[in-house]
């Protein structure tokens, strides 16, 4: 508990969650061509790095990440979020990353949880 | 002699203390060892009390200033009235869709549409993430993954996949009890 921010509220800052997801992407799955055999490993090793790096800033959130990475072949991908909410304490960001071969899409949730 | 143990309740749960009297004029009957042999006089009771007020009644203020935190929903969010609802909502509006540039627009209105029925299945202190992804048919895979870190026994989540003949759409709603 002595990790956590007690007393204030704390807002999340998308800002530092995109560094973070940033980071995790290009650490996995960057400079590497499209492979449909890897490409289950990648989506899950994606998010449970974004979510342990996260949960690593001791922030008082319980955070919800989703990755979803499409091979480049000419197909589109239209992807929308809606939340109900605290907009003062809770946030969340949308980090799109690509290379020659696929799109990745990292959305980042975070809910505040009171102290 | 008659052994009574009594619990103290309220806050103090957690220090359980017996106390002994006598309470019957009969020969006193041991059947215990430990049970002693001085009777104790009742007014002792009253050391092991922690509250000063009198014993039955409670003081108007002490209660109004307890903060009662409820970490467990009183009733839990329902995946599968979610679930319903989601599938619906989705198959109406894309049944007659085909895939195109305004589906960017549909995917927005979706995720809105579905966030505010859910909303009115009015789950106390329940927050609502509302994901949805859409995307064209065409010999190309997709990989989609989500973890959370919450808590499991009242944070919950439910998806629906759809597909017709030109595109397909990934719906997930997450739950999150506001603790």
């Amino acid at each position: 508990m002595e990790e956590y921010h007690s007393g204030d509220e704390v807002a999340f800052s998308p800002d530092d969650a995109s560094n973070v997801v940033k980071e995790c992407i290009e650490g996995i799955v960057g400079g590497v061509d499209y492979s449909q055999n890897k490409v289950n490993q990648w989506t899950a090793s994606i998010v449970e790095h974004t979510l342990t790096q996260l949960v690593k800033q001791g922030k008082p959130f319980k955070y919800i990440v989703n990755c979803a990475v499409m091979q480049k072949s000419g197909a589109g991908l239209h992807t929308a979020n809606s939340c109900y909410w605290d907009t003062t304490t809770d946030g969340s960001c949308t980090v799109r990353w690509e290379n020659r071969t696929m799109y990745c899409v990292v959305s980042v949730f975070a809910v505040a949880i009171a102290l | 002699m008659q052994k009574e143990e009594k619990q103290l309740k309220g806050p103090q749960e957690k220090m359980k203390s017996t106390i002994r009297w006598k309470t019957s004029k009969e020969e006193p009957q041991r059947k215990s060892r430990t049970s002693s042999q001085i009777p104790i006089p009742r007014r002792c009771s009253s050391t092991w009390m922690m509250k000063k007020e009198p014993r039955g009644q409670k003081l108007p203020d002490q209660d109004e200033k307890l903060i009662h935190y409820q970490t467990i929903p009183e009733r839990r969010f329902s995946t599968d009235r979610a679930h319903e609802i989601i599938k619906h909502i989705v198959d109406e509006r894309l049944e007659t869709v085909e895939y195109s540039c305004s589906c960017s627009g549909i995917s927005k209105e979706l995720s809105d549409c579905i966030k505010t029925a859910v909303k009115k299945l009015l789950y106390d202190r329940y927050k609502l993430v509302c994901y949805v992804a859409i995307g064209q048919l065409k010999d190309s895979v997709v990989n989609c993954s989500s973890r959370a870190i919450w808590s499991p026994t009242s944070d919950t989540f439910t998806e629906y996949i759809y597909k017709n003949r030109s595109l397909f759409a990934v719906c997930i709603l997450f739950a999150v009890y506001k603790e």
